[in-house]
């Protein structure tokens, strides 16, 4: 109980007051200056939209959230296959790395119209955009991660005329887990705003996410509406985030301490 | 002690090592080693003797000369099913591997069925002083000289022809060092393989040896060849004995002449 309290105190209400004062300067800012609510809605009048609006944002948050997540997934499996295969030859390596900066310098708002013109509008095209920018950093944190093995285990594998196949599953992955884990923590932030911009040019009317909400309300200057939309999305980051940092903060405790 | 050809089981013949752009590393290495014998290696640091052992072991290639074990190349020995184990200076343990896990893993690698080793590592760890309990953590929650006799008994229990080892105890204090050194005796004196010790400390290499490598470095070569005339078993006593004393001056004096 007493130490649930010190949590609290040292990360919660921290974070929490920041929150709280930031709003009612918000709100005052707002009712002071008399600012127009197509300019900046006070916070009321967002938390009255969202509630007005909740079964659209909540099915938007559903839709986005999945396709970031399946877009996460690809370039988490995608990735690490791809690392393994950098980690076989500083030749494959020096070949490919090049295409794989390609990833991470190629500006997705020029290739989203290539995507849609070869894929179509709809979920395979947003995935395919949040797939596409989530992957580069799982690539190279796995493939630093595979490449810094302690010599003297390598070493000790060569010793046990190990194979490549034993040397990358029984050594050089599990070696990597830490270093994944830090790719993947990056990637899942990435995959959401892959998701919302990827809705911009490739989302569907039958099935509107919270980019496509964005981009439709925007042009009706409902302010407050987009300020709830632009609240859910950075709630669905947040909660993306927070789950791949807890699943691999799980899988560290397993890989190091105490009985399995 | 003469020693033919036919009985060495390691034979150094004029073995060099050098790496281009650098001074040689090891040149003329002459020496010959009979099975089941305890051979240290003694040396200030950086005069080649962890580089010997790694020729040994066919970690490393000589670049001049010739090194054989049991009239092989170390590579082609190690292939052939001559069982060499060596101990590095650090535990050298997989951290996210039990430590029974770990003492497994030199029959993992060879694919043998797991039903065919549990008994033999379970032995090994016993043999250590490890518990069963010991057997079950990580080795991140083991203190020093427990990861140290883990390492050990993952040599022991591929039942090796040669250990070798390269300052396994220097981390530790010196109480423990001196425990560990009667114990690996005891266990030398019950399993007969040959032993290659590698270290710097003059009354380790006393203690534990009957024959004695000093080495002067830059090139790393034998410098003296030393016979060590106490019978086995030997306890702790002995390191009390006027004779013990004696012998650790001469090679002292040694040791002090190739540094000089």
């Amino acid at each position: 109980m007493r130490t649930v309290f010190r949590w609290f105190v040292s990360h919660i209400l921290p974070p929490l007051t920041a929150f709280l004062v930031v709003v009612m300067v918000w709100h005052f800012a707002t009712v002071i200056f008399a600012i127009e609510r197509f300019i900046l809605p006070g916070p009321l009048l967002v938390v009255k939209s969202a509630v007005k609006y909740t079964d659209e944002l909540w099915s938007g948050f559903l839709i986005t959230g999945l396709e970031a997540f399946v877009g996460f997934l690809l370039s988490l499996s995608v990735g690490i296959l791809v690392a393994c295969l950098f980690s076989q030859s500083r030749l494959i390596r020096h070949s490919l790395f090049p295409y794989a900066i390609f990833l991470q310098t190629v500006p997705i708002v020029a290739i989203a119209p290539l995507i849609v013109i070869w894929f179509g509008t709809g979920f395979q095209s947003v995935v395919l955009v949040s797939f596409i920018i989530s992957l580069f950093p799982i690539i190279t944190n796995a493939t630093a991660g595979l490449l810094q093995v302690d010599p003297d285990l390598l070493d000790l594998f060569s010793l046990n005329n190990a194979t490549r196949w034993q040397t990358l599953t029984k050594l050089r992955l599990p070696s990597a887990v830490p270093s994944i884990i830090t790719g993947a923590r990056i990637a899942s932030g990435v995959a959401v705003i892959g998701a919302i911009v990827g809705e911009f040019f490739a989302g569907y009317v039958s099935r509107k996410g919270l980019g496509y909400l964005i981009l439709q309300t925007a042009p009706q200057l409902k302010t407050d509406k987009l300020f709830a939309t632009v609240f859910a999305s950075t709630l669905l980051g947040l909660l993306i985030f927070t789950l791949v940092s807890l699943i691999g903060n799980a899988i560290l405790k397993r890989w190091y301490d105490g009985e399995s | 002690m003469a020693i033919s050809t036919e009985t060495a089981f390691i034979h150094a013949d004029q073995v060099g090592l050098s790496f281009s752009g650098a001074p040689d590393v090891l040149s003329g290495v002459n020496f010959k080693i009979p099975r089941g014998q305890f051979v240290s290696i003694l040396g200030a640091s950086g005069c080649g003797k962890s580089s010997l052992l790694r020729v040994m072991s066919g970690l490393q290639t000589a670049t001049a000369g010739l090194m054989l074990l049991d009239g092989r190349s170390p590579g082609n020995a190690r292939e052939n099913n001559l069982r060499s184990a060596f101990v590095f200076q650090d535990p050298t343990l997989l951290p996210w591997r039990t430590v029974r896990s770990n003492v497994s893993l030199p029959f993992e690698l060879r694919d043998r069925p797991e039903s065919e080793y549990t008994n033999n590592v379970k032995e090994t760890i016993e043999l250590v002083g490890l518990t069963d309990a010991d057997a079950g953590k990580r080795p991140r929650e083991l203190s020093g000289g427990m990861r140290m006799r883990a390492s050990l008994a993952r040599a022991l229990v591929t039942n090796p022809d040669l250990m070798l080892m390269d300052e396994p105890f220097s981390p530790l204090d010196d109480i423990l060092r001196q425990q560990l050194n009667e114990e690996i005796l005891r266990i030398w004196a019950d399993q007969k393989w040959t032993a290659v010790f590698v270290t710097h400390n003059v009354s380790e290499a006393v203690f534990l040896s009957q024959r004695i490598l000093v080495m002067h470095p830059r090139p790393g070569r034998i410098a003296a060849d030393i016979e060590v005339p106490f019978d086995y078993p030997r306890t702790a006593d002995l390191r009390a004995t006027a004779e013990f004393a004696e012998l650790m001056g001469t090679i002292s004096h040694e040791l002090r002449r190739t540094v000089e």
